[in-house]
């Protein structure tokens, strides 16, 4: 019996990450572990090798190329709107890199680095629909958003009376909007921008972008070397261009149509 | 982060407005299981052979592939071949399925628990097939399969905590949401394993007093 | 009807079909080990019994899915941080002793209680009676159930998905969420676990007919 509880102690001790700051644990482990979306073109998706691609790997992989020094330094790791932040408190990523908008609530958690993108809300509608075109047009009617993403608070928020269905992940949101289970899907412009150009079935309503927020680059709370590492990154690669190149790469047909960072508030107020 | 008292307290109402779908969608797939389970297990034992076949894949089939899947094929992928059901049909129409399938052997094992013997004598004794049926048959399949039979209702309870995955917004499904939007998952979850324990132990205390009732119902009238 | 789409994403599937059965292998192991040990408490009195039967309370009559969100979101308010695999892992394997030790408890009372009497007349402590003499024989009746509770664990990974942890429903949301094949990849899927847990489903029930029907 007491042999038993010895190793189940070991066990438990074993799974408990070391502590100390968490910039000098990257750096002696050499790999910085990234939480990005598996589900959001184009900034996280799984591409038919079933890899995972998009703007916040390549973020991720130039962030890696600047504080350990080569850009295959990366571990990345899926995550969820709704994981994205346990994931990170409970140290299992480094960092989150995954579409997430700054928030005062989310604030309170967790701490941003200086914004990297700049992501209105829209909505995506079937054709043939002509009953929906802003957001108070939803009110009454059923509408899919994913769990703990933005675009959920948004409808809350412009579109009390509206319901919301609430998925996992974006894909089955998507589906119940195409099987007429709901009218509507609210998230990221982006991501609807790019859903509406894969399937033409659908269109993008609710012109212009809505309560717009900044994507940052979380850490946990109190890792003030991590962060501060983070933004000098993030600046390196304003300054040597990078930043357009991505942005050129990901963006290239939608840049018209999205907001420019300047655009953006310092944080959403959800 | 610490934990708070006072507002776990404030987590409970939504949370049990949450309860109030699972209890519904619960009654029902209750019911309508039990109804499955009865006609399968006569389906079991059916002399067209076709109709045993038939019985025997479902429970199979059922018994032996995951209640989530069942949930995501009939909500996700049904409508691809047109058949397009509600979450709540969804998520009613996947728990009486699975549950269907283990009643439907729970069913059948009451019923061949009764001695061939016995019913050869029923028979000898001059008892119709109805007076077979209700007074020597169904209190002896009772008292083994109504133990069975209330503790796939218990795990009904239970998994229709799956059905939060499709949008139903029953007492998961609620958590989930207050924990996406406070961050205070140990305040919200750890309430919402409490309601869940009250269900369930509400539900066994339900059941323990409708078996006593039904086995005393069932007792075949004393010889006059 | 996109096939070909579910079938290329086939080996992937059998990646995750791979992540599937290692966690159920693992919680099977750590829950019966667990499980023995709750069971025989449960055969005691006083202190050990209770907390035994609210060890087996809490993980039989709240959800699986419950249980995991907890383990993973709840703990680290209390500074405890777990990965989703572990945390899954722990969740699984409490769940699994919970069923276990039931299991294990229902297979010895069912042994003829002369058998302890006539191991302690000859002299023989609780203990070594228990060890020698009911539990061997107890064994055999537990082994179909525990057949089945495996069969159980293995379905059950699949709510590991919601966490994220990989193995089949989750590689199957992914391939989803990538071809939007939702009715062949669910189908596909459906099929996949059907191929494990059906032989072993078969397996419990022959065992049920040899090991127990020809107990003493």
């Amino acid at each position: 019996m007491k042999r038993i509880l010895v190793l189940v102690l070991a066990l438990v001790l074993a799974v408990l990450p070391a502590f100390g700051g968490a910039l000098d644990t990257i750096k002696q482990r050499g790999i910085l572990i990234v939480g990005v979306k598996g589900d959001f073109p184009p900034f996280g998706f799984v591409d038919e090798r079933g890899q995972l691609a998009g703007f916040d790997i390549d973020l991720a992989r130039e962030i890696a190329r600047i504080l350990l020094g080569s850009p295959d330094k990366v571990q990345l790791v899926t995550v969820t709107s709704a994981n994205r932040i346990p994931m990170l408190q409970t140290a299992q990523i480094d960092v989150v890199i995954a579409t997430m908008t700054i928030t005062s609530a989310r604030k309170q958690v967790i701490d941003f680095s200086v914004p990297y993108f700049c992501s209105g809300h829209l909505i995506l509608v079937r054709r043939d629909n002509t009953t929906i075109s802003r957001f108070s047009d939803l009110n009454g009617k059923r509408v899919a958003t994913v769990q703990g993403s933005t675009g959920d608070r948004v409808v809350a928020t412009l579109a009390p009376q509206a319901q919301r269905i609430t998925f996992g992940q974006n894909s089955e949101a998507l589906l119940a909007l195409k099987d007429g289970r709901a009218e509507a899907f609210v998230q990221d412009d982006v991501l609807l921008l790019a859903f509406a150009k894969q399937d033409p079935s659908l269109k993008v309503v609710g012109w212009p972008p809505q309560m717009p927020g900044p994507y940052g680059i979380g850490v946990r709370k109190g890792e003030t070397d991590l962060l501060g590492a983070i933004n000098v990154a993030l600046a390196r690669i304003r300054s040597r261009g990078v930043y357009g190149k991505l942005t050129a790469k990901w963006f290239g047909e939608f840049a018209k149509e999205l907001l420019p960072p300047a655009k953006c508030p310092p944080e959403l107020r959800l | 982060m610490s934990i708070d008292p006072a507002f776990a307290l404030r987590v409970l109402p939504p949370l049990v407005r949450g309860a109030a779908l699972t209890v519904e969608v619960s009654i029902w797939a209750i019911g309508l299981a039990t109804g499955v389970g009865i006609c399968g297990a006569a389906a079991r034992g059916s002399r067209i052979r076709p109709v045993r076949w038939l019985a025997s894949a479902y429970v199979e089939l059922f018994r032996n592939t995951p209640l989530l899947v069942q949930i995501f094929f009939i909500f996700f992928g049904l409508p691809r071949v047109g058949v397009r059901l509600s979450a709540f049909q969804s998520g009613l129409l996947a728990l009486v399925l699975y549950t269907g399938a283990y009643n439907t052997e729970v069913f059948r094992a009451g019923l061949e628990a009764v001695p061939r013997g016995l019913r050869e004598a029923a028979m000898a004794l001059g008892l119709s097939r109805w007076q077979q049926f209700r007074f020597v048959e169904l209190p002896l399949a009772a008292r083994i399969a109504l133990p069975a039979l209330g503790n796939n209702f218990v795990a009904l309870v239970k998994n229709s905590s799956l059905v939060s995955t499709i949008g139903m917004v029953e007492l998961t499904f609620v958590a989930r949401d207050l924990e996406a939007w406070t961050f205070r998952s140990f305040e919200v979850y750890g309430m919402a394993t409490l309601v869940y324990l009250g269900l369930v132990l509400a539900l066994s205390g339900a059941l323990r007093r409708v078996e006593a009732r039904a086995l005393r119902f069932l007792r075949p009238p004393e010889a006059r | 009807m996109r096939w070909e789409v579910a079938f290329q994403s086939l080996p992937y599937l059998v990646r995750g079909l791979e992540g599937t059965v290692r966690l159920g292998l693992l919680v099977m192991a750590l829950g019966t080990i667990l499980g023995i040990v709750v069971g025989l408490l449960r055969l005691s009195r006083g202190l050990p019994y209770t907390a035994a039967t609210a060890f087996v309370e809490l993980f039989r009559d709240t959800p699986l899915l419950m249980q995991i969100f907890f383990v993973f979101f709840g703990l680290p308010a209390l500074g405890i941080r777990l990965s989703a695999f572990v945390a899954a892992s722990m969740a699984m394997t409490s769940f699994a002793a919970a069923n276990a030790a039931e299991i294990v408890r229902g297979a010895i009372q069912s042994i003829p209680r002369g058998q302890m009497e006539a191991a302690r007349s000859l002299g023989l402590s609780y203990v070594q009676a228990m060890r020698y003499v009911v539990f061997p024989q107890a064994i055999r009746r537990m082994i179909p159930p525990m057949v089945g509770l495996f069969t159980t664990l293995i379905k059950d990974t699949s709510l590991a998905a919601i966490v994220n942890v990989f193995e089949l429903t989750t590689a199957a949301r992914q391939v989803v969420e990538r071809t939007l094949a939702s009715f062949e990849v669910w189908l596909v899927v459906a099929g996949m676990y059907f191929l494990v847990c059906y032989p072993l489903s078969v397996l419990a029930r022959r065992l049920e007919r040899r090991l127990v029907s020809e107990s003493p």
